[in-house]
């Protein structure tokens, strides 16, 4: 789903419109994204920069409503946003919640046929280092081919509330991923090495065997 | 008596200039830094110039030109959620980035009403207020300090009755770091990231044990 135009009737690229209002529009654009994915809204006085501005577990996104709690907003400033803003379909961002009684991160020693073992460290440092043995059925298809001796996995065993409020227990596998990096990638890397090496004055001796060759 | 936290949520916040149209599921599925189901399964709810923002089973990710929020309600993935972040950003290392915020949030039961109150008033005294308000009552407040390490930025806690918990409250730490100064060559990523990485550790035991100092003023 793109933003519709319409919700910002007046602005066209190119316009001839003074700059002013165009700012106001681009402005108001803003806030509408802003109050449909509850994003920060543009004027934060109490909040800090990197803070997560809404609530992660709302359950709605009303547009159009009363801002909520007016955090942030006066009375004024309300309902100058609440006159710009267009009526949009409510969807529901209730999600499901887990609340793990032991998390654990891995690191894998060896693989068998069905099992694997890994080193265990206790990621809320309430108990030592310990080896286990791990199903390999414990873990999910798509990250089969990840494991190999040093790969890193989390562990988590403890309740899962989904969206409907059904609670269940679960043990779960995940591996770390990775990215994947292009040749393009490797061979920038590399020319970016040799560069800060040369600059550096390192290794001159094969920079000149190097270029004898 | 345990202390413990009834729902526990974490995310990740960084300030610097993106591209919002870039950060799209398949993106992400085809660099392998999510499942490739998970990729074709992600609820996409809006990628335009100005903001892009999806959803997996486990974690929401929320970008506009200049902040990214990668948030999760689900501890099992809190290292995950960091890693997602590490890996993006070791790929796109040339993105401008100034400062990460590493946020911890908790929802608290408290034993009764009568106990949140008594918590609400140890923060906001009644003496000071009794003649202002009749039967005021705590809806939000947030302090903020200076870090107590080497980088710039702040810590900042909030403290709101909670929505999801009756009898609940709600805590929120923000430990928000600033990159140093970018170099010569220009404001990268790497920084940034790098911050991450190193201060993710103290960052979240540093916010967990804040918080249940904090509710400790509660009755359970």
């Amino acid at each position: 789903m793109e933003i519709s135009e319409s919700l910002v009737p007046r602005y066209e690229r190119g316009s001839q419109e003074p700059i002013q209002t165009r700012v106001a529009q681009l402005e108001v654009l803003d806030d509408v994204v802003a109050r449909m994915f509850h994003l920060p809204l543009r004027f934060e006085p109490m909040l800090g920069a990197t803070s997560q501005a809404s609530d992660l577990w709302s359950s709605r996104i009303d547009v159009g409503a009363p801002a909520r709690e007016s955090l942030w907003t006066t009375g004024q400033e309300t309902q100058a946003r609440e006159a710009l803003l267009p009526r949009l379909p409510v969807s529901s961002g209730r999600r499901g919640v887990s609340s793990s009684s032991e998390r654990w991160e891995g690191v894998v020693l060896g693989v068998e046929s069905d099992v694997f073992r890994a080193r265990l460290a206790d990621l809320d440092q309430r108990a030592p280092d310990e080896e286990a043995e791990v199903y390999l059925s414990e873990v999910s298809d798509e990250d089969r081919g990840l494991v190999e001796p040093g790969a890193v996995f989390y562990w988590s065993i403890g309740y899962y509330t989904d969206r409907t409020g059904q609670r269940m227990r679960r043990s779960l596998v995940r591996f770390r991923r990775l990215p994947t990096w292009t040749k393009r990638e490797l061979d920038d890397a590399r020319r970016e090495a040799e560069e800060t090496c040369r600059i550096l004055g390192w290794g001159s001796e094969s920079t000149d065997a190097a270029a004898k060759r | 008596m345990k202390l413990d936290a009834e729902i526990r949520g974490m995310s990740i916040v960084l300030l610097g200039d993106f591209n919002p149209k870039i950060f799209q599921p398949a993106w992400f599925g085809g660099h392998e830094l999510i499942r490739p189901t998970e990729a074709d399964e992600a609820e996409v709810e809006i990628v335009h110039s100005e903001v892009t923002r999806f959803r997996l089973d486990w974690v929401v990710l929320q970008v506009t030109c200049d902040r990214l929020v990668v948030e999760t309600v689900q501890d099992a993935f809190f290292e995950a959620s960091r890693d997602l972040v590490l890996a993006t950003f070791g790929l796109l290392g040339h993105t401008p980035l100034r400062s990460v915020g590493i946020n911890m949030e908790a929802h608290w039961r408290m034993a009764s009403a009568e106990a949140c109150q008594r918590f609400n008033r140890v923060l906001a005294p009644e003496r000071a207020w009794q003649e202002l308000l009749d039967q005021g009552e705590l809806r939000n407040l947030t302090m903020r300090a200076a870090r107590p390490d080497h980088h710039g930025g702040y810590v900042q806690v909030q403290v709101q009755p909670s929505r999801r918990i009756e009898n609940g409250i709600f805590l929120n730490v923000n430990d928000h770091y600033d990159a140093a100064k970018p170099s010569a060559t220009g404001p990268g990523a790497r920084a940034v990231m790098e911050i991450l990485r190193e201060n993710w550790e103290s960052s979240r035991e540093r916010s967990l044990s804040m918080m249940e100092q904090l509710v400790r003023y509660g009755d359970f």
